[in-house]
């Protein structure tokens, strides 16, 4: 039996909780920062090791990643009973590129916002690479990549899960790969010098309630303002807002399908705010309800079965 | 009589009620350290008898337990008992120290109670929409107080204030839910529900946090009832999802909100996920920052450059926009800044430019994405819980500032003095105006060829409909001449439907009849005031004269006109003189009159006094006519007097008859279009239709559509579009325009005069009196009859002592019945549907009490007094005061101060006697005499009580008369000026012992009266 086949049979352990793939690969491919990340991974000829590394991905063979400035650090678990140590270094900004990536982030704020909400600008790429730092990977005097797994090849198929896993993580969240550079979202906000200290926000001070009147209730409980009509052409003004759930793996489309539960929603809702009477039946059981009387201590009570 | 209340405990909503207890079972109850039975528990069979139709479930679906609630409680003399939510549940004949309990702890108690399901929860609060749920049972404050968070989470769901999340319960399961998400403002509308919600709602420490979890539940629970049908059945039956996410939007829409995947770490993620999406819209009212986002019009010297200037507002200070090291002052407000900023750029691409412009951290905007800014993402970017701050004249100019002026041109030359007649075709010339200017051909197509819908007109900027500009050259050019008949001009004028065109009409101006009578309606222009018919006995007051000319001014029209005078001021004799005048016009088809059973006689009384020369019918009764009887019996006739209840019943007799006019009289009966007797009502066909009613309908949009809609269908438009022009605005409370619109529209065909009115007071007396007829039930007229004839018989026996004594019997037995069966018989219970006094005044103070006023009734007979405080407290749940010879003095005054500072109208029931002398109740306005001591100076005496110095309002005295009985006759004896000598008032009731008996049969005798009040089986 040659050593070849004996590889091809031996599975990896299974991992219980590891971080799996989500079969994002159509997903990632809709922002241009994912392409970049694919065409990226195409530059390292990886041939099968790629499709491997994608099962590995997929199994959850990797059970820790962290991402730090200029470092990926994963434990990926292969055919051994002790896991692989995959490391990845990035180049970062020096301490005077930092400094000037930041004022310009600083004096642009819609670059942050648009970071923040999950989107890319593509200048950011520009002000990166001004300040004297690849903004994507590079092979060449970028990236150094280390396992210790007993495979030649680098990348072996334990890094290519772990690039995947990367790439999926970057398309979420493409503040990540500033992180990579160096600049982290607290570096953002609290000057690269500072401490992270959290500055408590102000909160309302809800008052004391005023004392009941009575235990059994004022006069006057009924209120009459509940709000005011908005005129904003959709009844879900929240999810546009919002936008679609990052990474929405469900089948129907995310944004069109809360509108139309919304819609149905609102109509329910305008009977509930006008103190329409409300009937919740299903139609069947109206009909049968349709006119109910009862009978209490000989007198005939009726009650209106007529509420739509 | 029961009192349903609701108890927040634990997250369920359980229902309890409490009933009225004899003071002697209270007095037994045993001291006993252990929790006992509350003993106004109402146990649970009867709870859910109460329950099961309002909730629409069955007895079996309904899960009975029992509760232990911390209720107020006395102790008197080392014993426990609680406290009722209102005192007089505690039935007691004397006052004693139960009614006013020294001290008040807080002691638990058990209760029976039904925990309610999310399902019944939202059918209790849909259902709750009056106090009275059915004769003896209300609904308390509680549920009300609880009814509100309902009603926030209805708005809340309206304006999409809520959003999809994923809760972790304690035992790892993760459930689906819709969450609320409030705004600032609709935080401070929870804190004053909460405010509201009384002890006894919701049970437990923290009321704050129960209400908003309750509150959550709610919203919860309506979205998913209005989503639940979506769910497509394949996904629902097989269970099989291909990712958390389907599993979990299964859940949003699913009868159960366990969202069914395996894997927890998913579940977490998904969990992370849509708590970091969230974030941003519930960080605002945590923080109470808000984005505020400033549109700065082009200064004049560059009509170019519009700016979206971004800042931000916290705790009402607003400040600028973080950049730069500003950052750092605040690190977590600038993150969440930006992540709002962000997210705007997200509805609003152009906020992507945002640089420093000078002072300002701005946006620049060409004038085409200024103007998508002000027409629609403005709105949405509000909804989402930004601040928008616009220029001032996009507040209320923008929309349609294109409107039209028409003159109205005969149709053709020749047809110039034509018929008055609402079907008679005129031609509208239009003329196009831009904000109150009339605009010319060359500057609409100089606005047109703009191509920009923001134009700078007449030095300044406004922004027009390019559609609408297209439109107004259209009429301009080719359609500037229409034709219309009268009616839709007349629509067209008081603006009550869209015109055809999509402008708004601003002026139509005319020539002829058409003009008079446009102004006529519009109130510009005063109607021809009528004299007095000719055959109307009676003098008309100055304002039932102007009534009457307005009912025949609509009438000539063909337009249907509602008479919604207060009580008191006349709207029957108002009708009357219009009926004659009617019939002096030569009008042989008969007048239908609808009303409640209860008035049908006093409605034959006022014809037969005001006007002897009309012929009247009722039809009524077991031995009333049908089919071809009644169609000749009824032609005979000029008018036919019905009750709602037979309106529907007989609909197919009636139907077939030709009305000249249908009249219906306490026209709330019809507000809701679903009854049968609504529906009757709008089907019979009548050259014109007349409603009375004194209840005021103009609060509620609601009941002006079915209002407007049997008097003048198609006035207000389909029920779909009055729903979304004026009901919805209006009634969320926002809209003040519509409103204005809607009274607009409608204030041409409703009549209302209230007592306090300048030119109304001016013509009334300070003091009016009504004699209000009232019909015998069967019960009534049965007993009636039997005392009477065992008197005929018994009389002719009798002389001297005891024939007076036997006379002055009778008379007291009569007016007892007349009064009540119950009052005769001397029972206390069963007391609906078995007087005809009783029931009169039962519908006339609900329409006092709805406007705030407050009334006296007065009565010989102490035992009627209680009856008539036990129904009165059965129907209204209020303790009314009740004043009689047996009361002492301390709780008199307790009742007078209590009933004179009450907040909320009331009440006060007076035995003539005990109330006749040193009271001042002048807090009531209505006097009610609910039998007569026919003794002018008492009964006066009794009215001042309410009529004092000091009084500013006018007062009613209502006079109850039973028609056909001794009452009618001795009425109409008293009222004949001959027998008025100063003796006989003196000596009330004693002159009738001396009349003969021939006289006296007479006079006792039950005349022979059609009306018979139906039972409620009929």
């Amino acid at each position: 039996m040659s050593k070849r086949k004996i590889y091809q049979l031996r599975n990896p352990l299974a991992v219980r909780g590891g971080i799996r793939a989500q079969h994002t690969s159509t997903g990632q491919l809709r922002v241009w920062w994912s392409r970049r990340w694919v065409d990226m991974m195409e530059q390292f000829r990886l041939g099968a090791r790629l499709g491997r590394g994608r099962n590995y991905a997929e199994a959850g063979q990797v059970s820790d990643l962290m991402i730090e400035a200029g470092l990926v650090n994963a434990t990926v678990q292969g055919v051994q009973k002790e896991p692989y140590r995959s490391r990845i270094s990035f180049k970062t900004l020096t301490q005077e590129g930092k400094a000037n990536v930041l004022g310009t982030l600083r004096d642009n704020p819609v670059l942050i916002a648009r970071l923040l909400v999950g989107d890319l600008p593509l200048k950011i790429e520009s002000i990166i690479l001004k300040a004297g730092c690849p903004f994507f990977p590079e092979r060449e005097h970028d990236l150094k990549s280390r396992c210790n797994c007993p495979d030649w090849a680098n990348p072996c198929k334990h890094l290519a899960a772990v690039y995947y896993l990367l790439g999926e993580e970057i398309a979420k969240n493409p503040m990540l790969l500033l992180k990579i550079r160096g600049i982290t979202r607290d570096d953002i906000f609290h000057g690269s010098g500072q401490s992270e200290q959290k500055i408590s926000i102000p909160c309302i001070k809800r008052e004391p309630l005023p004392s009941q009147a009575s235990f059994y209730g004022q006069a006057q409980t009924e209120m009459t303002d509940f709000g005011e009509e908005e005129h904003t052409g959709t009844s879900a003004p929240l999810v546009h807002r919002l936008g679609s759930l990052p990474f929405w793996r469900g089948q129907e489309r995310f944004i069109d399908t809360l509108e139309s539960l919304y819609d149905r929603a609102a109509l329910r809702g305008w009977k509930v705010w006008v103190d329409e009477p409300l009937d919740i039946r299903r139609e069947e059981e109206k009909t049968l309800i349709k006119g109910a009387s009862l009978s209490l201590r000989h007198k005939r009570m009726t009650i209106d079965a007529t509420m739509l | 009589m029961f009192f349903l209340h609701t108890c927040w405990d634990e997250n369920a909503l359980y229902v309890w009620a409490e009933q009225g207890v004899e003071e002697d079972i209270l007095l037994q109850i045993q001291e006993c350290d252990n929790v006992s039975f509350s003993p106004f528990n109402v146990d649970t069979q009867q709870l859910k008898v109460l329950l099961t139709s309002m909730l629409w479930a069955a007895p079996k679906e309904l899960n009975a337990v029992q509760l232990t609630l911390k209720l107020p409680t006395a102790v008197i003399k080392g014993r426990k008992f609680p406290i009722p939510s209102h005192t007089f549940l505690i039935k007691s004949t004397t006052r004693t120290e139960l009614n006013h309990p020294v001290a008040k702890i807080l002691s638990p108690w058990h209760v029976d109670a039904v925990k309610l399901n999310n399902r019944q929860m939202i059918a209790l609060f849909g259902a709750c929409q009056k106090r009275r749920v059915a004769p003896g049972v209300f609904f308390d404050k509680d549920i009300y107080s609880l009814k509100n968070l309902y009603r926030l989470a209805g708005s809340l769901i309206a304006r999409g204030r809520f959003l999809p999340s994923v809760r972790r319960a304690s035992t790892g399961e993760h459930y689906a839910l819709w969450q609320p998400i409030l705004t600032l403002r609709d935080g401070e509308r929870l804190d004053q529900i909460i405010a509201k919600i009384p002890g006894v709602a919701i049970s437990g420490e923290n009321l704050a946090e129960s209400a908003e979890e309750l509150l959550n539940i709610i919203t919860d629970y309506i979205v998913r009832v209005s989503v639940m049908t979506t769910l497509s059945r394949a996904q629902a039956c097989k269970g099989k999802f291909y990712s958390v996410h389907d599993a979990w939007l299964a859940a949003l829409r699913g009868e159960s909100s366990l969202i069914r995947w395996d894997s927890q770490s998913e579940l977490d993620e998904l969990k992370n996920v849509l708590h970091t999406w969230r974030r941003p819209v519930e960080f605002s009212r945590e923080s109470n920052i808000t984005l505020v986002l400033k549109l700065h019009e082009p200064p004049l010297h560059d009509q170019k450059k519009w700016l979206l200037e971004v800042k931000f507002k916290q705790d009402q200070r607003e400040s600028e926009f973080p950049v730069g090291a500003r950052i750092f002052t605040h690190p977590e407000i600038s993150e969440y800044l930006l992540l709002s900023l962000g997210q705007a750029a997200l509805l609003f691409s152009p906020l992507e430019r945002i640089k420093r412009h000078k002072e300002r951290t701005a946006a620049a905007l060409t004038h085409q994405e200024a103007r998508t800014f002000i027409n629609g993402t403005a709105a949405l970017l509000r909804a989402c819980g930004y601040e928008v701050e616009l220029p001032a004249w996009c507040a209320d100019k923008v929309i349609q500032p294109f409107a039209l002026d028409a003159e109205i041109q005969p149709h053709a030359a020749s047809e110039v003095n034509g018929e008055m007649d609402l079907e008679r075709r005129f031609d509208l010339k239009w003329k196009v105006t831009l904000e109150g200017e009339s605009i010319t051909p060359e500057e609409l197509e100089q606005l047109l060829a703009e191509q920009s819908s923001l134009v700078y007109f007449r030095g300044r900027w406004i922004e027009i409909d390019t559609a609408q500009l297209q439109e107004a050259l259209r009429i301009w050019k080719r359609k500037r001449k229409e034709s219309h008949t009268a009616r839709e001009i007349m629509c067209l004028a008081l603006g009550g439907i869209q015109n055809p065109h999509g402008l708004d009409i601003r002026a139509l101006t005319g020539h002829g009849w058409i003009d008079t009578f446009l102004k006529t309606l519009k109130g510009e222009q005063k109607f021809e005031n009528l004299p007095q018919p000719k055959h109307f006995h009676g003098v008309l007051r100055p304002y039932q004269a102007r009534g009457f000319s307005w009912l025949v001014f609509l009438k000539n029209w063909g337009l249907g006109a509602c008479l919604a005078d207060d009580m008191g001021l006349g709207k029957t004799i108002q009708t009357i003189a219009f009926i004659l005048h009617e019939r002096s016009k030569g009008s042989r088809k008969p007048i239908l009159i609808v009303g409640p059973t209860s008035i049908l006689g006093n409605w034959a009384h006022e014809i037969a006094k005001f006007a002897p020369s009309l012929t009247c019918m009722t039809h009524h009764g077991l031995s009333r006519l049908h089919g071809e009887k009644l169609k000749r019996q009824a032609d005979q006739h000029d008018v036919v007097i019905t009750s709602y209840t037979l309106l529907h019943k007989d609909y197919k007799d009636l139907k077939q008859i030709k009305w000249s006019g249908l009249i219906v009289d306490e026209a709330q009966n019809i507000k809701n279009a679903l009854t049968l007797q609504a529906q009757a009502a709008r089907a019979i066909t009548a050259d014109y239709r007349i409603a009375l009613t004194g209840t005021p309908m103009e609060n509620n949009v609601g009941d002006i559509w079915s209002l407007m809609d049997f008097l003048n269908p198609g006035l207000l438009g389909t029920r779909k579009y009055f729903w979304d022009s004026f009901f919805k605005p209006i009634q969320s409370g926002a809209d003040l325009k519509s409103k204005n619109r809607l009274r607009q529209i409608t204030s041409p065909f409703i009549l209302r005069r209230v007592k306090t009115d300048q030119d109304i007071i001016r013509d009334l007396p300070d003091k009016i009196e009504n004699k209000i007829y009232c019909s015998l039930s069967l019960e009534q007229q049965e007993l009636y009859q039997d005392v009477t004839e065992s008197f005929s018989r018994e009389i002719e026996e009798k002389s001297g002592i005891g024939r007076r004594g036997a006379i002055l019997a009778v008379l007291t037995h009569l007016k007892q019945i007349c009064n009540h069966p119950a009052n005769y018989l001397g029972e206390r219970e069963d007391l609906e549907n078995r007087s005809g006094k009783l029931e009169r005044l039962v519908e006339m103070l609900e329409e006092i009490f709805l406007k705030g006023e407050s009334a006296l009734i007065f009565t010989q007979y102490a035992t009627m007094g209680a009856l008539i405080k036990e129904h009165l407290c059965q129907t209204f749940a209020v303790d009314m005061p009740f004043l009689y010879g047996g009361t002492s003095r301390k709780n008199r005054d307790l009742m007078i101060s209590g009933f004179q500072n009450s907040p909320e109208p009331n009440a006060f029931i007076l035995s003539l006697k005990a109330g006749g002398t040193g009271l001042n109740l002048t807090r009531a306005n209505h006097v009610f005499h609910y039998d007569r001591w026919w003794n002018p100076a008492v009964e006066n005496q009794a009215t001042d009580r309410a009529f004092r110095i000091g009084q500013k309002k006018n007062v009613m005295v209502h006079k109850f008369i039973c028609v056909g009985t001794l009452e009618e006759k001795i009425d109409a004896l008293m009222s004949r000026k001959s027998l008025l000598t100063d003796e006989m008032i003196s000596s009330n009731e004693q002159f009738l012992t001396e009349l003969s008996n021939q006289k006296l049969r007479q006079l006792l005798q039950l005349s022979n009266t059609p009306l018979q009040q139906e039972t409620i089986d009929e």
